[in-house]
């Protein structure tokens, strides 16, 4: 292929093809070089048709550096020469690739997911402690406002993420059952208080749902982060987890239930038994305060690597020395909150012994509220999901509950989900229709104004442009203005069609065109009675079989018979 | 200067009708054109070395669309000029334009 070829053989294949002699061309090719470099003194450009323009470049000064003195020297301002292949000899050089397009990259977050397992441990971990030490804690007022504050980061960061198709649904959810959390943290004692006011969580998180989504769908795609959103997940079902457990414990001890109905101080109590059950069984422990510094600082460093996660440990450790210290405080402002479920169960259950019915409905009514808090992304199909959801919270499996969720959401949450893959269709559709028609453009153009140079023929236009001069009746049948085939006119414009074929080859329209040309042509050279206009209908035949078809008036018998023996 | 221009002078030097000389000038660029394209390289003296390289595929980032693209390798003509053709045109008082 990569072959040198020497200025010799080159004059020698372009004398044949001109059949001059090889000293002619030889020289004629060394006096063209000549004009390239007159021209180029002269003006500073020299263009050649179809082949590329010779342009002097100017350099401005530059710092250089000479390898071998090992000094910077400056390297004055200068000019030098380049060569722009025009087009055609760029499509031409290029056609090996031509075929091929720059392609919209999909899976491009191999890179940015690489530091993403950090990022996971890390939010996990300070989600885990932010539940925990929204249970623990006292001040959760203190925390919710923190929270807030904390809330629109999350959301805008998983917002950022949603766009990923059937990705962005589980997004949703995270930013929704931490308002949730919060709601369940409002609500806390006032729905111990009052079960019936739970029905009304239902609505609002629903509502808030439906906004994020809506916001979410709204949002540009940028589907850098899977590995934020499935970290988002997992803390979203540690959060669950925490909620189910919670609720199991209510189950499980009935008689606590009951004592919701009698005084908030219990429900208070019961509630943060419960909460201090988890911090056991999950073996970060992190107090209210260090833990919300934590939140703060984490909020602000998600993305940091694991140095993060080093000194996150640090402070963890702190942290848990701390609790030692702080637990008994908080145990005496609780009013002795027993530590264990089963102190707790067996003090409620002194206290109350008969409501065994209302304590039934309250469990009902709670794992509704559960459920509905559980699932309160779904749009709709509440009820059925809810019944569903039942089951699993039993066996608190958080991976199944995740499938189960994503597979749910993703079905039921079908509107979302159409309109955003509609938008990311609609972008790459747009992008690759952008493309073909970019292509379609490059490629295959209708035709092109040419203005004529002086000196210029439709037949050597014709052999510039197509290569083949005998194509020139379809430039000039393109061009209705033109009269005598024969005359044109220097510096007015011509309509040049171009060859719709891969590589300047012509397709069968292409082929008609250039009949049509012939023809009107031909009729040309018949009106004026030339004897060649005959052989302007038979190359016509050539290109085009139906020949009476084309011609819109009768053709001469003889001429069409003559034109005929061609093919 | 452009062809029309390159063209007239050539018929003047070699008395020849602008036809005959443009005709003659397509052959040659042709010829150029299609060795380039397949690969070859070759040294026109006193102008310089036409040659195809090819750029490898690469990675680019569309604003656009916010999405990375793969951009296809691609074959461009390299142009080196020769030793003497540079150092003609090195002084940079020739103001170009």
């Amino acid at each position: 292929m990569s072959e040198k070829v020497t200025f010799g053989e080159l004059v020698e294949s372009i004398a044949e093809e001109t059949e001059h002699s090889k000293q002619f061309t030889h020289d004629f090719f060394k006096d063209f070089v000549n004009v390239i470099n007159g021209g180029l003194e002269e003006d500073g450009k020299v263009n050649i048709a179809g082949f590329g323009k010779f342009e002097l470049q100017r350099v401005d000064e530059r710092e250089g550096y000479n390898p071998q003195t090992e000094q910077k020297i400056t390297i004055p301002a200068h000019n030098k020469v380049v060569f722009k292949p025009y087009k055609d000899l760029r499509e031409l050089v290029n056609a090996p690739y031509a075929h091929m397009e720059p392609q919209l990259i999909e899976e491009e977050d191999t890179e940015t997911s690489d530091t993403s397992p950090d990022h996971q441990t890390i939010d996990s971990q300070t989600e885990k402690s932010r539940i925990e030490s929204e249970r623990s804690s006292d001040e959760e007022t203190e925390q919710l406002e923190q929270e807030e504050k904390s809330e629109p980061d999350i959301t805008e960061t998983s917002e950022e993420q949603e766009p990923n198709e059937d990705d962005f649904i589980p997004t949703a959810p995270p930013t929704s059952h931490k308002q949730d959390n919060e709601e369940n943290e409002g609500n806390g004692k006032d729905q111990a208080e009052a079960d019936q006011e739970s029905p009304f969580n239902f609505g609002e998180p629903q509502d808030s749902d439906e906004n994020t989504a809506k916001s979410s769908t709204s949002e540009s795609s940028d589907d850098d982060d899977n590995g934020d959103i499935v970290e988002f997940n997992a803390t979203q079902f540690d959060a669950e987890d925490d909620l189910l457990e919670e609720f199991i414990g209510s189950e499980e001890s009935e008689e606590k239930e009951q004592q919701d109905e009698h005084s908030e101080d219990l429900s208070a109590e019961e509630e943060l038994e419960s909460e201090k059950n988890e911090p056991h069984e999950s073996e970060d422990e992190p107090t209210e305060t260090v833990s919300s510094d934590e939140d703060d600082k984490e909020d602000e460093t998600t993305k940091s690597e694991e140095e993060v996660l080093a000194e996150e440990v640090e402070k963890l450790e702190e942290a848990a020395e701390n609790l030692k210290q702080d637990q008994p405080d908080q145990s005496d402002q609780e009013d002795e909150v027993a530590p264990l479920p089963t102190a707790a169960t067996s003090r409620s259950s002194d206290r109350s012994s008969s409501f065994s019915y209302v304590a039934a409905a309250t469990i009902i009514l709670l794992l509704i509220a559960g459920g509905a808090w559980y699932y309160s992304t779904l749009p709709a199909n509440d009820t059925t999901l809810i019944s569903e959801s039942e089951e699993p919270t039993a066996s608190a499996d958080a991976t199944n509950q995740q499938n189960n969720n994503n597979q749910q959401q993703s079905a039921e949450q079908g509107e979302a989900e159409d309109t955003q893959q509609a938008t990311q269709n609609q972008s790459q559709s747009a992008a690759q229709s952008s493309a073909t028609t970019q292509s379609t453009n490059n490629t295959t153009p209708k035709s092109q104004a040419v203005e004529i140079e002086k000196g210029q023929t439709l037949w050597s236009l014709a052999e510039e442009r197509y290569g083949n001069p005998r194509l020139w009746p379809w430039i000039y049948g393109n061009n209705g203005s033109l009269n005598d085939p024969d005359l044109i006119y220097a510096g007015s414009s011509l309509a040049v069609p171009l060859p719709s074929g891969p590589q300047n080859t012509l397709t069968d329209t292409d082929s008609v065109g250039v009949a049509k040309g012939y023809i009107a042509t031909y009729k040309w050279y018949k009106s004026n009675e030339e004897s060649k206009a005959k052989n302007h209908l038979w190359a016509a035949k050539l290109y085009h079989d139906d020949l009476q078809q084309l011609a819109d008036v009768p053709i001469d018998k003889t001429d069409l018979s003559y034109a005929n023996k061609a093919r | 200067m452009n062809t029309s221009d390159v063209v007239a002078m050539l018929a003047k030097n070699w008395d020849m009708t602008q036809v005959e000389a443009r005709e003659l000038l397509d052959v040659i660029t042709q010829t150029l054109s299609e060795n380039i394209a397949t690969g070859n390289s070759f040294t026109i003296p006193e102008l310089g070395t036409f040659s195809a390289t090819t750029r490898k595929k690469r990675r680019s980032y569309n604003p656009h669309y916010e999405q990375y693209m793969e951009l296809p390798p691609k074959r461009v003509v390299d142009f080196n000029p020769s030793k003497g053709l540079k150092e003609d045109f090195k002084q940079a008082d020739t103001d170009d334009e």
